[in-house]
Order: structure tokens, then sequence, then C-alpha cells
């Protein structure tokens, strides 16, 4: 990779020839596209970029699972899908004062060049952005917006569940009005449509393409999808794409807003060993690397040219008492653990400084969040004399369940555990797969484990209406069932008064400081590891890195 | 001969379908739902029960085996839930990295094992007998894993003398034209130097890995037999004949030392052909022995069943190879 840095600053220095660059790029072993891309990329003349496009390298944790845009996918492949597909609209961002390009709530047209909604706040109009094509070349129209809107709402996947909090339940709901325009008819104002509207699930896709996919058993083509990219983003599949090893994005030929993009592609090596990225990045063989534990990243403090991006985050982590499994339904048995736990030791030992105390199950960073009722800090005697009133004062035995492949939860435990036996409770921590992990806790076999949520939509009812739902078995991991707070979820999530809104959401803070459904542990930060010479680093709702805004200085 | 060889055919044929069996029966005991894991964070009943659907688990256990027999006769071994892809596609995409890493290291280790054995036991209990048996007593005891980090420490974090671990070739590097799948081989038939040799430097730290350790047993033996052969009549009367002693080892020697080695050398290969799980894993090796972890540790049922079943017809075949060999190396070995 070096050498091909070396090779693109001799040719924009003017020491050798375009002829040379190519001669010699393809003795390197450079693939055709590769070149081609790079040559394009230094022949700009973006003032942005100021000519000096090159590729960038990023190692990723998970391989390429399913390509299809509503469908369940990998860490990775939600990364492509980001890359390579478009919604109607977008989320605006606005450059830090150290060149951080921030989303806000405001949206901006992206497949739409203007959206309306109606006084009554219930229709959504968006007039379809011209001469916009997907990478094949068929043109995006208002048909192009209906088709992905419905395969949202009917196809596979979980996009239905984003439809449904929009309000959109049937088809008809969804229109082409004429070639350009096309309606969103909600049941009811939402206060959460703007920040479901550029939710990736709701990507625009070819309906021609799909319709030549699609057959009996597979209506939406969701099989055609799962391994093809048809998207009208920024990128498109390049050379070399490896399945298991490494996929070129390539720069799409065909993009319309082809002065956005910063880089002459990007390479995405799937790199499984958390220690190899390390490496790889320490030496510069990578510009980036994603899903470091929070220990690589302490280790990278001290590398010279590696920068760490931290970004606080509204990564909710939490330890799961089954109120199904006794003493766990006794509100003291969880006051009591809430006070015994060693929450400094947890950000300083486990985290190694990359994160903040949550004390609130609507975390720092969502609107309305607010810690003033939880009392919750370490505080052993508090907890021994709950355990006391609740007839525990000799403890009990417990198993506290993690999943293998989140090292921290593994290290959570050992401290929890540590800390539950000073106040009686004897505590094994049980490791296992992911696959058993899961069909323990659907089966409702687990008494206490650690788990996380993230709400792409920062909003406080979307968290709320998760976590604390008495209907959503799924997510409500606890079981827990509380007639006041469902009643309330229900009065705020479409409330589009924000006062009211805000009064409701501290409503349920309050109800569940009290209660404690939930053990918060830690809001773990948003952190990514890259070459100090790489710009362009971006926030957006979903903590996914939009590859476009990424250049090498 | 013709009988011998059908038998033996047959033989594998059951030994594979047994195989079969007890992999399928295993991995749908293992603890664990893969659709729960799949669905995630926002999976709700209605999504597993689809999810379930997709990936076939919804159907009776000898409904899924009867699918996945008939399958089988299609060479459909089903679909990876982690790459999304046929997991025939996905074995064959990989398998030819695996072949390219068991192939150079078995022949470096033939080329140092052997003579060196043969040289170590020709003088048993000389000082160069003792350093070439203390060599094979450091390759068996060194733990695969642990040498694999050291000289990925040592070469690359260190020195700096090759390329980073993170596939079979650098980044932007293109892959040879497929004819063979061997990226050293393809590119010097398409005479592509540049990638030739990009696909060596990646090739060196795996395979001088896997050649310490698998160099150790190729020796021992190489010794023993050695030892073994020189001690005979015939190399005796051969001496006694006046031959000399080049003449005796090319002769007598090799040929039947030879016999033995293609033992240990098939049981090496067949090891290495199943996939050096660790050593792939440890340097981002793009072949099946990755593959096969990422499977196992996400309970990934068709992957694991497609490689186990890989790794048994690759033993089985192997050693049917082998048993037709030795019939004609050495042909005092009758079948009845």
């Amino acid at each position: 990779m070096r050498e091909v840095d070396r090779l693109v600053e001799a040719m924009r220095s003017g020491r050798i020839s375009r002829r040379q660059f190519i001669a010699q790029a393809t003795l390197l072993g450079l693939s055709t596209s590769a070149v081609l891309t790079v040559l394009e990329a230094c022949g700009s003349s973006s003032p942005s970029a100021g000519g000096r496009k090159t590729p960038l390298v990023i190692g990723v944790d998970t391989d390429i699972d399913d390509l299809d845009p509503n469908d369940f996918k990998s860490d990775a492949a939600y990364e492509i899908v980001i890359q390579t597909y478009e919604m109607p609209v977008d989320n605006v961002t606005q450059p830090s004062a150290d060149g951080i390009l921030e989303a806000t709530n405001q949206l901006q047209g992206i497949l739409a060049s203007s959206f309306t909604l109606s006084p009554d706040g219930t229709t959504y109009t968006f007039k379809v952005r011209p001469h916009v094509t997907f990478s094949n070349g068929d043109p995006v129209t208002a048909k192009a917006f209906e088709y992905s809107y419905q395969r949202a709402l009917l196809g596979p996947g979980y996009a239905s569940l984003v439809m449904s909090l929009l309000t959109v339940k049937d088809a008809s709901q969804l229109r082409a009005i004429d070639d350009s325009t096309f309606e969103m008819v909600l049941e009811r104002p939402n206060p959460m449509a703007t920040k479901l509207l550029p939710l990736t699930v709701l990507d625009v896709m070819d309906p021609t393409v799909s319709e030549q996919h699609a057959t009996s058993d597979d209506r939406w083509a969701n099989k055609y999808y799962r391994t093809n990219i048809l998207g009208t983003g920024p990128y498109v599949k390049g050379t070399p794409w490896q399945s298991g090893s490494q996929y070129f994005l390539q720069p799409n030929p065909r993009y319309w807003n082809r002065g956005k993009v910063q880089n002459a592609g990007v390479l995405v090596k799937y790199i499984p060993a958390a220690d190899d990225r390390l490496l790889l990045l320490e030496r510069g063989d990578l510009d980036l690397a994603f899903g470091l534990p929070a220990k690589n990243l302490d280790q990278l403090r001290r590398v010279k040219g590696v920068k760490l991006w931290t970004f606080p985050s509204r990564n909710t982590n939490y330890m799961v008492l089954n109120s199904h499994v006794k003493p766990f339904n006794d509100v003291r048995v969880r006051q009591a653990i809430a006070y015994a736990l060693p929450y400094q030791t947890l950000i300083k030992d486990v985290l190694y400084g990359f994160g903040q105390p949550l004390k609130s199950v609507v975390p720092a960073g969502m609107p309305t969040s607010d810690d003033s009722g939880w009392t919750y800090s370490t505080d052993l005697q508090k907890a021994r004399s709950l355990l006391a009133e609740a007839g525990l004062s000799d403890g009990f035995r417990s198993t506290l369940a993690v999943s293998v492949s989140r090292a921290e939860d593994a290290d959570t435990a050992v401290w929890i555990q540590s800390q539950l036996a000073k106040i009686g409770i004897q505590v094994d921590v049980q490791k296992l797969s992911d696959a058993d992990y899961r069909a323990k806790q659907a089966a409702d076999q687990l008494p206490m484990f650690i788990e996380y949520w993230y709400s792409w939509v920062n909003d406080p009812f979307y968290q709320m209406f998760w976590l604390l739902q008495s209907q959503n078995q799924f997510t409500n991991l606890s079981h827990y069932a509380n007639p006041q707070v469902d009643a309330l979820i229900a009065q705020g999530m479409y409330n589009t008064n924000q006062s009211q809104r805000a009064d409701l959401s501290r409503q349920v803070q309050r109800i569940f400081d009290r209660e404690v459904p939930l053990i918060l542990l830690y809001q773990r930060d948003f952190v990514v590891a890259a070459r100090d010479n790489v710009r362009g680093m971006n926030v957006y709702p979903d903590q996914y890195l939009r590859f476009w805004q990424l250049s090498k200085g | 001969m013709a009988s011998f060889v059908v038998r033996r055919v047959g033989l594998g044929l059951v030994t594979l379908f047994g195989v079969l069996v007890l992999v399928f029966l295993l991995t749908h005991y293992l603890p664990g739902n893969p659709a729960l894991v799949k669905a995630a964070q926002y999976g709700n009943p209605r999504a597993v029960a689809a999810m379930e659907h997709q990936m076939g688990l919804d159907r009776p256990l000898p409904v899924q085996f009867r699918d996945y027999l008939l399958g089988l006769l299609h060479l459909d071994l089903g679909t990876s839930y982690n790459t999304g892809q046929a997991v025939t596609s996905d074995l064959r995409t990989r398998l030819p990295a695996t072949v390219e890493l068991a192939l150079w290291s078995t022949v470096i280790s033939v080329l140092v094992g052997v003579p060196l054995g043969i040289w170590a036991g020709l003088r048993p209990g000389s000082a160069r007998d003792v350093v070439v048996s203390e060599i094979a007593i450091f390759g068996t005891s060194l733990p695969l894993f642990w040498l694999g980090l050291v000289v990925l420490f040592l070469f690359y974090a260190v020195l700096k003398v090759v390329p980073a671990p993170d596939g079979r070739l650098s980044p932007f590097v293109t892959p040879p034209p497929t004819i063979t799948g061997l990226y050293t081989v393809d590119s010097l038939l398409t005479g592509n130097v540049g990638t030739f040799l990009d696909a060596v430097a990646h090739l060196l730290m795996p395979v001088l890995t896997l050649v310490v350790v698998e160099v150790a047993p190729i020796l021992r033996i190489a010794r023993s037999a050695t030892i073994d052969v020189m001690g005979t009549d015939y190399i005796r009367t051969a001496r006694a004949l006046g031959l000399s002693e080049w003449q005796i080892i090319r002769e007598d020697l090799l040929r039947n030392v030879g016999v033995r080695l293609l033992t240990i050398v098939s049981i090496v290969l067949g090891y290495l052909l199943a996939g050096s799980v660790l050593v792939e894993r440890i340097y981002n090796w793009p072949g099946v022995g990755l593959y096969a972890w990422n499977a196992m540790l996400s309970n990934d049922l068709a992957a694991v069943q497609g490689f186990i079943l890989l790794v048994a017809t690759i033993y089985v075949t192997l050693n049917l190879v082998i048993d037709v060999l030795y019939a004609f190396v050495d042909p005092r070995i009758r079948y009845a």
C-alpha cells in the first residue's frame, strides 16, 4: 500500500509521467479498475480534494453477509449499503471546529430535490431529483420511491418496523403522483418522522431490475439483492471483490454528485482478529480500523501516527435482571444491586476511560435525558440494608450470562461478580456462544445477563418504547411490565407538543429510577481509530462512517 | 487391483456417509438458535420466524436431513448465513488459498526434512544426528498458535521485512486470471511477475510457521527409516559388492525410505488441506480454515457441515490414493 502511495505522490509531483505510472502500477500488480480510479482521482479538479484523492484501506471486524438494504445484516454489510445506496432525504452535516462533520437534526434532499410536509403534519411530498440514475443507468423516478417504500413496508427484514413507527401501515399510503412526485401519507402527525426518514433501510431501489429478479417465492428479489448492489450512491462494486477477504468500493462513474466524493475509492478488508487490525493500523497498512476493543484503543493512545476520534455516544450498556426470576421481581433486590456495582471501576478498568456513566434510561445526548433521579452510586452499606429489607440478608446465588463475542461484557461480569460477593450475592459467570446466548435469552432461561442497546433514532420515546414497553418481548429483556409506563410511552410517542413530550419522558425516567428494571452500567464512547492523516471524520445518528467524506492528507 | 480399488472407493463412500450423519446430528444438537443471532437487536417473533423459515430451521429434523442429502446430490450444501453465499461457492472460492498454503508448506518441508533426516540417519548417534533430532523435538513441541504470533511479531512488527498479514495479496493488487486458483502458479503462467512476487511475500510467514512444525515428523520418519534400511542385509550385500555409498543411497535407500515417507507426507498434507485453522486465523489467510473458524463461532450450521464434509472427503481421498500408490511403489505389498 505504501508503494502505491509513493507512486501516486510521484505522479502528482510530476516526477513520473502518466504512462510511467500505469507501467509501474501494473508491475505492482494493481488492478485495472484501481489504476483507472487513481488516475481519474489524480486528475480531479475538485477544489475540496485539491486534486489529491487517494484510495483508503479500512479493516473491519465482520464480514459482509447480506447486502439487501431492507434485510438484517452485519455491521460490514451496513457500511457497504450506506456507501452504495441513498435515501430521498438525509441529515445535513456541519463541520465542527476540529474538522469533524456532524449530522444535525435538519434534513436535506438527496434523491428528493425538495420535500414538504402538509400543514396538518400527515403528508410528505417528495419531488424526485432530475437526471439521477441507478448505477446501471436506469433513471430514478417517483415510481422507484413508491416501489422502495412499499418494499420496506411489505418486504424482507425489519424495515416494516420503521414504516410502522412512521405510522405507515398500508401500501395505499405510499403513492407516485406523477413521474417526479411521490407522496407518503402518515396516519397521524409524527414527531419522529424526520429522524426515521434518513434511516438507510429506506433506501431507493430500482423497480425495473427488482421485478426482473422477482419470483413467486421471492416477490421482492431478496435473493438478488443479498449479493448484488444496485443503488444510486457514491460507490459501486469494484475489483477486487473477494468474499471473505476484501471488497473495493469504486467511485460510481454515474454518480450525480461526484464532487462530494473525497477519495479514490475504499478497500474494505475483513480482518477478524482485533490484534491484527491493531497491528496493521499501527504499521500504516490500514487507514482506519473498526471494532477495536477498549483495551486495544488504550494501546493506540501511545502510538505515533494514529489518531483516536472519540465521540460521546448514546450507547446504552446495562445489566438485565429477569423479573420472571425470583428474587429479581423484588424492587429492593434490584435497588440493592444498583447500589452495589462499581461504576467508576467499570469505566476505568473495562472501558479504559472510553465511556461515561449512564444515569438514565434516556442516555445523555438524547433529548429530555434527565439524570436527576438516579441516586445509585456505589454504596455497599445501603445495598446490604436493602437486601436485608427484602429478607435476603444472607444473600443468594445466581448466574450472570455474557456472550463470548463481547470481550468487554466478560470483563464487566467479573467485576460485577466480585462486587456482588461483598453483599452476599454469589454469582456464577457463564460465557455462552452468541447462538446459545440468544436462544437462552429468548427462552427466558437467563436470570441475569449483560446487554447493550443503541437507538439509531435519537428520540427518548423510540428508546423507551423498545426497552420498556411491555409488549416488546424481544427487546424489553427484563420483561418489565408497568401499565403506567406503557400508557406514558403511548401518550408521548406521537405527541407533537415538545413540552408535553419532555414532561412525559421525565415521568417515565422517574419511574425507571425508582423501579430499576435494568441496571444501567455505562455509555461506551463511539471511537474511530485512524491514521493521523485521515481527514473528513464524520458522525451520523447511526454511528456508521460515510466513506465519501474521508480523505488522506 | 481393480477390485481392490473398487472396494476401497466403496469403503470411502460409506465412511463419508457416516461422517455426514454424525455431523448433521451434532451440529443440530449444538445449543443455540442462529436465527436469533441474525435477527439481533430488532428481532421480533415475526422476523425471527421468517429468519428460521429462510434458514430452514423450522422444518422437522428428518426433513432437513433429507433435503440436505438431496442437495448434496446437486452439490448444494446450503447457504451460509455469515456470507449470504452458497456454501459450495464459499468453499470453492477459499479452497485454493488453503491448497496453495498446504502445497508450499509440504514441498518445502519435504525438501528440508527428507535430506536432513537421511543425513542424520546415516550416522546415528553422531553430533549431526543429535542436532537434527533436537530440531525435530523443537519443532514438535512448539505450539502452532504461539509460533505464529512470534513469527508475525518478529518479521512483520519488528523487522518489517514482510507484507501485512491481510490476505493473499497486497491491497489493490488484482489476482491473476484463474487457471489453477494458486496465485503463485497462475501469476507465473500469465507472466505477471509483480503479482507472483507479492503472492510469494504473503506466503512467507504462514509457510514458515507451518514448515517449522511440519518438518519435524517428516524429518523423524526419514531418519528412523534410514537407520532401519541401512541396517538391512541387502544394504550390507550391496556394500560387499563394492557399490559406492552414493549408489546405495540412490538405488536402495531412497526407494525404501520413500514408502514410509509417503504415509507421513499424506497425513501432513491432509491435515494442512483440511485447513490449518490456527495459521489461517493468525495471518488472516482467506482459506477454508478461517471460514470454518468463523462459522463455528456463530453456529453457521450449513458452513460447518460443508467444511467437515470437505475435510472428510480430502482425508478419504488421500488415504485411497496412498493405498493405491503403495502397490506401485512397493511391489512386495499384496492386497487380497
